[in-house]
């Protein structure tokens, strides 16, 4: 991610946008993260809370959606700076769950049945994939040949 | 009978705008600014918006 911002995002070539798609029938803690981030999103640090609760699932620090979960994340929240309790209101009132359903519902009509996937200009990716293969997409789109 | 048409016609059209169907109310646009992907701007997107590559990850958390 960071050769992409580096050489595309920040050069105005690519926007990269994140939409939801919580494998809730795998990942039972995967829609209240989906919620965390949006409701982070509210106030301007999506990414920053994306990368935070990636870490801490990476270290186990959060699993079900427990309450147990909500703490982590509103700590998560504290430590990225915004205001707690707004952002636990809106995970707890579920104030991004149109949004998660209609990213969902926009995933299932594009085909995608795992994380992550790529619509790159309408091109589907499927699956993680090295900065190589992407610059190799994204320049063919830039200058084809 | 004649007299009365113009107000009966602005009564339908009354009715219809209460109810979002006159012509012109843009009712039939869908608009649900509570979705984060519908705001400008977006906050989960970076770049540039007119950016030619447009790339969207569908992301779980785990």
């Amino acid at each position: 991610m960071p050769q992409l911002t580096k050489n595309y995002i920040d050069t105005g070539k690519v926007s990269f946008e994140v939409r939801d798609f919580p494998l809730t029938q795998i990942h039972s803690g995967a829609l209240m993260a989906a919620q965390a981030a949006d409701c982070s999103a509210e106030q301007g640090q999506f990414f920053l809370m994306r990368k935070t609760i990636f870490d801490g699932a990476a270290n186990q620090e959060w699993r079900d959606g427990s309450l147990d979960d909500l703490t982590t994340f509103g700590n998560y929240a504290s430590a990225v700076g915004i205001d707690r309790a707004q952002f636990e209101s809106c995970v707890t009132t579920n104030r991004h769950l149109a949004q998660i359903k209609a990213d969902m519902a926009m995933a299932q009509q594009l085909g995608i049945n795992s994380t992550p996937a790529f619509i790159i200009n309408g091109r589907l990716l499927m699956g993680a994939q090295p900065y190589a293969e992407f610059a190799k997409i994204i320049d063919t789109m830039i200058s084809p040949p | 009978m004649y007299r009365l048409l113009p107000i009966l016609v602005a009564a339908v059209l009354l009715s219809l705008a209460a109810c979002g169907l006159a012509p012109g109310s843009g009712s039939v646009i869908p608009s649900d600014t509570s979705l984060l992907s519908s705001r400008t701007p977006n906050p989960r997107l970076i770049g540039a918006a007119d950016a030619p590559v447009k790339i969207i990850e569908f992301s779980d958390y785990q």
